[in-house]
């Protein structure tokens, strides 16, 4: 399981791999708090449980970050902490932990404006599954 | 590689090929197209050719870098009776745009003075990640502002009422509706009217340093010397939260109209359709918000001129404000006959000719003003439309100088280095909020700004009227 940050001319791009999809999705939830925050310390203080419907896959994981972007813009809370509870082929339900924004503590690293449709396909491997996501920073 | 044919010195053709329905015509220097070459933006001008309805050619500027769905740089014009509508091509940060406000100030008048008013104004405009803006305003405020767009400004005291005739389509897109924008989007907005944001957006204080047409340059009220400010910035989260809405419902429009697209980020919807109605009134809704949110800024920065070095507002002319992330609704003549067509421009600047209605009267003779930004230690420009890119480009032509670092190599190649003190040394003050801001906009991260409007100026799409070289700047 992993992401790793890819470069992109304009923007950026996570390539994200997993044994599982559900687990493919809580590492490209690490993979934008890693945007966020690089690797300063976050720890969460509530939990939410987070309901969401899509088309498929792809759309249902642009849905998932756009959430966690959306969250944090509206409401200052940074999500750290990411456990995928249902995962089927229109719905999401995930429990996700948040931790409050806190300027003197948190410097934002990369302004996450939005999720892409770019080139977007979750794909099946040999070790599992792997996908390409392409932020608008 | 893909193949390219040279048509002329900054013309080069994509022979239509696969699913391509038109070919694809890139308008830069031979130099340009080795850089271009290095990234995918050439596959999205490909992209870009197969989508329903595309007219004559998949159009990319010489400012062409690699986005997501669209190029950076890209102009697709579309027939409305058979053709699409993608807000991927308008892009999420919806009518990004650039104004140019004027001094009567010279030079010598500010140079000893940069610091303290660079200070000022990045005390006076929000800027940065999630910045809040500096004239919060209610739903009703924002039903109002999408309804009148600049012109609820200058009502609630942000601006002079001439500013209105020096913006495209005088600062209000009349279908604009907040009917389908979602709750989201209003409450993002809400928090954001007056600031500039993150990533590339600006707000540049330069002075006039090369004159190229003289008399283009008395109709627009430009001189030697004189001090200028640009202000670059959009929607902010509210376009963005509309883009992000609407992608999603034209992924279940794709299905149900059965239109193919070789990346779902050019996902789109017939423009006789419902969905795209809703989505125009919305992209509409944020076009009008991005250009109260640049006339609210521009006012702000008029405040700190005012105080800092006593010039009256009255005497702060707005040259011009363009988008240049947009959808309009343009005619062309195609094939002999005028047809109206949606024209997507994403990174790329309205560029009307002389005599078009569009343009404000007082530059009609001559043609609009288009405002190309470059990067913080070069220069920007100030060029004049011309009839020939009313028909080889749509009336478009480049938005800025395109990326040709990534941000990522930007840090990687600014690490140990102070740009701040590199720009001060050229004798440019710059404020920023974020950490790796300045190393992921410093001015190698750019192509060479001259050099993308030399490629316009050759094919006579555009010409120099002006060259602005910065003094100060503040970024998010």
């Amino acid at each position: 399981m992993s992401f790793c940050v890819i470069s992109h001319t304009a923007d950026v791009a996570l390539d994200i791999s997993a044994t599982t999809k559900p687990k493919l999705f809580e590492e490209a939830a690490k993979g934008y708090q890693y945007l966020l925050l690089e690797n300063q310390e976050c720890h969460p203080l509530e939990d939410y449980i987070i309901q969401l419907e899509g088309n498929d896959h792809e759309s249902l994981l642009v849905k998932w970050l756009s959430e966690l972007a959306y969250i944090f813009e509206t409401k200052q809370q940074i999500a750290c902490d990411f456990k995928v509870l249902a995962l089927k082929n229109n719905h999401l339900r995930a429990k996700v932990g948040f931790a409050p924004y806190d300027p003197k503590m948190h410097s934002i690293q990369k302004d996450v404006k939005a999720v892409t449709y770019s080139d977007l396909k979750i794909e099946k491997t040999s070790k599992g599954f792997k996908t390409r996501i392409v932020f608008d920073i | 590689m893909i193949e390219l044919h040279q048509i002329s010195e900054c013309v080069w053709e994509i022979p239509k090929t696969g699913k391509m329905l038109v070919p694809g015509r890139i308008f830069a220097s031979a130099k340009l197209i080795h850089d271009i070459r290095k990234d995918k933006s050439l596959e999205q001008v490909m992209n870009v050719a197969t989508l329903p309805g595309i007219q004559k050619y998949s159009i990319a500027m010489p400012d062409i870098h690699w986005g997501y769905g669209f190029p950076i740089g890209g102009v697709a014009a579309m027939d409305v009776e058979t053709g699409v509508i993608s807000p991927g091509g308008i892009g999420f940060d919806i009518n990004c745009g650039i104004r140019l406000l004027k001094t009567p100030l010279t030079v010598d008048k500010v140079k000893n003075k940069m610091k303290e008013i660079v200070a000022v104004l990045f005390n006076n405009i929000p800027c940065g990640v999630g910045s809040e803006g500096v004239a919060k305003c209610s739903t009703k405020d924002l039903q109002n502002i999408v309804k009148k767009g600049a012109a609820w400004a200058i009502e609630n005291s942000y601006g002079l009422p001439s500013d209105i005739d020096h913006i495209e389509e005088n600062g209000c897109l009349t279908q604009a509706s907040l009917e389908f924008v979602s709750d989201r989007a209003i409450k993002r907005g809400a928090l954001q009217l007056g600031s500039l944001g993150s990533g590339n957006h600006f707000l540049e204080v330069g002075v006039i340093d090369k004159i190229y047409n003289s008399k283009v340059a008395e109709a627009f009220g430009l001189f030697q010397n004189q001090i200028t400010i640009m202000i670059h910035s959009g929607s902010r989260g509210f376009g963005h939260q509309i883009c992000t809405d609407f992608l999603d419902k034209m992924q279940t429009a794709l299905k149900k109209y059965e239109i193919y697209v070789p990346d779902r980020q050019l996902a789109c919807t017939p423009l006789a359709s419902d969905e795209a109605h809703e989505y125009l009134s919305s992209m509409a809704a944020a076009a009008n918000f991005a250009w109260t949110n640049r006339q609210v800024m521009m006012h702000k920065t008029r405040e700190v001129f005012e105080s800092v070095l006593g010039v009256s507002q009255h005497e702060m002319q707005l040259l011009y404000d363009v988008c240049h992330n947009i959808a309009k609704f343009e005619t062309y003549e195609i094939d002999g006959v005028q047809k109206k067509l949606c024209v997507h421009r994403k990174g790329a600047t309205r560029a009307f000719g002389p005599n078009v209605q569009e343009t404000p009267e007082k530059y009609r003779h001559v043609g609009q003003p288009v405002i190309v930004p470059g990067d913080m230690g070069r220069s920007s420009f100030v060029l004049v439309g011309t009839e020939k890119a009313m028909n080889q480009s749509f009336g478009s032509s480049c938005h800025g100088a395109g990326r040709q670092l990534s941000r990522r190599e930007a840090v990687k190649q600014a690490k140990g280095r102070a740009i701040y003190r590199e720009l001060e040394d050229k004798g440019v003050y710059v404020l920023s909020k974020g950490r790796h801001t300045l190393a992921e906009e410093m001015p190698q991260a750019y192509k060479d700004v001259e050099t993308v409007v030399d490629s316009m100026d050759i094919e006579g799409l555009t010409y120099k009227v002006a060259r602005i070289r910065p003094l100060g700047c503040i970024k998010g």
